[in-house]
């Protein structure tokens, strides 16, 4: 199977507030997909209804081949798919070994030669309470918990906030070396960056919606920022091509946002008798800031 | 002209034909140990800049051309593994085989299977056979300018030699 989840117009509604609407959502089997979005874009709603902890108000989705709104077949998916999420609550009475000890219980496919590699390198404290321990450290714990189950499938709220950046590289390695092994990462984050280093695939929603569902390399090929010195009189409609995102006209210069087809875009500035007319590639957090003002 | 770019990248054409005369590489010496294998990953590979707005699979493919030309890749020189490279430089292991595939069908490395990825002998050759036809190609328009500004050969001659020599400590590319 080649698609390890897929979602069919999933929508959770609170009151009259519509929290997600209609995500049409899929992660390829093998990729490293990134979950971009504002705060309270909807991104935890849609991962707590992927996971089971929230009834969607309607549509459904799979993972693993398996139904995220069936009781039973959520279970399965729990089992299979490991999930860090947001806050890291773990169990603050138990010390570092305890839990560890505690998980495993629960997971036969548990990677003993992957836990004591990440003990090791995240370098925590074995006997330590959970209660004593930095946000941090909390962080590295919650991720090594999930990275030891020997999962196909891992769901990461935000895997790397609080982490410093020694931290969060070994994170990103780790990240990495899963899908190297063929397991498939689905993450939420702020660190565009990091995003751009090691994803492949991006799914950005705004206000419950689905505003960009691209490879990484398509995006960084086809993106361009377009800016053309016309001196004739320009109206927004002049522009009204086919991969055009977002037109600005300041005087007599045009400054265009342009998804794919820029040979087009450029023979159009060419034909109203533009002067200059200039491209330049954007970066991912230039789209993600051009792709919330252009929803707002 | 102190310096002038010639263009190093092969012509479609030019890699199909190379692909006709891809032969299997021998490594010239045993690179299956796994210390050697970092060190080269480790020291002939930069992190690429993921906020620039080039691919990273582009800058990575120009890396590897840039050190298989300088001869830092010498031919037949194992790379690291698709896994290991993904996790030296902390990148989708999706875009390493992106570039390794890339290089392939250009001819610069050879995808041995079970084996791994070798640079290719006859890559480096080529790109400077390539080379030495666009300087030729520039030095052929050159040499037709100063003779319509009235230049005898002769005279031409003269100036390409005093040029050479003079500037042979930092022109001394060989």
């Amino acid at each position: 199977m080649d698609t390890v989840l897929e979602t069919d117009k999933l929508s959770k509604r609170f009151g009259d507030f519509e929290a997600v609407s209609g995500l049409n959502l899929r992660v390829r089997k093998g990729s490293i997909c990134a979950f971009l979005g504002q705060n309270g874009a909807g991104k935890t709603t849609t991962l707590r209804m992927l996971l089971g902890m929230m009834r969607p108000s309607q549509g459904s989705g799979h993972i693993l081949g398996l139904r995220i709104d069936d009781e039973a077949e959520s279970v399965r998916i729990r089992e299979r798919a490991a999930f860090v999420a947001e806050d890291k609550r773990l169990y603050d009475y138990m010390t570092v070994r305890q839990i560890l000890r505690f998980t495993k219980s629960f997971f036969p496919g548990w990677r003993t030669d992957r836990e004591s590699d990440l003990l090791r390198r995240l370098d925590l404290p074995l006997g330590c309470k959970i209660r004593k321990l930095s946000k941090g450290m909390r962080t590295k714990l919650a991720l090594l918990l999930a990275f030891a189950r020997g999962s196909e499938f891992f769901i990461l709220d935000e895997p790397t906030e609080g982490l410093d950046p020694v931290a969060t590289e070994m994170v990103l390695q780790i990240v990495v070396s899963l899908a190297a092994e063929g397991a498939t990462v689905f993450f939420s984050s702020h660190q565009i960056a990091e995003v751009e280093q090691i994803a492949d695939h991006i799914l950005m929603i705004h206000k419950g919606k689905l505003v960009l569902d691209s490879p990484l390399d398509r995006i960084k090929d086809e993106y361009r920022q377009v800016q053309a010195v016309i001196h004739c009189p320009v109206q927004n409609c002049d522009f009204e091509l086919d991969g055009v995102e977002r037109v600005y006209i300041d005087g007599s210069t045009v400054s265009m946002i342009v998804s794919h087809n820029v040979d087009a875009v450029m023979d159009r500035a060419y034909k109203m008798n533009a002067v200059s007319v200039e491209v330049a590639p954007l970066t991912l957090k230039e789209i993600f800031l051009e792709t919330v003002k252009a929803s707002r | 002209m102190s310096s002038y770019v010639l263009t190093h990248r092969l012509a479609p054409s030019a890699v199909s034909i190379a692909n006709c005369f891809c032969r299997p590489v021998r490594p010239h010496f045993a690179l299956d140990n796994a210390v050697a294998l970092y060190y080269i990953s480790a020291t002939v590979f930069r992190k690429p800049n993921p906020a620039s707005g080039i691919p990273i699979y582009l800058q990575i493919e120009e890396q590897i051309r840039h050190a298989i030309e300088t001869g830092a890749l010498a031919a037949g020189t194992q790379l690291p593994s698709i896994r290991s490279l993904a996790e030296t430089l902390v990148i989708n292991p999706h875009t390493v085989a992106r570039v390794y595939r890339d290089l392939e069908s250009e001819g610069a490395i050879e995808i041995r299977h079970g084996l791994g990825a070798f640079v290719a002998e006859a890559w480096r050759e080529r790109v400077r056979t390539d080379r030495m036809r666009s300087a030729q190609k520039l030095v052929r328009t050159v040499v037709r300018q100063l003779k319509a500004l009235g230049l005898e050969e002769d005279e031409i001659r003269r100036l390409v030699e005093a040029e050479t020599s003079e500037h042979e400590p930092v022109a001394g590319r060989r």
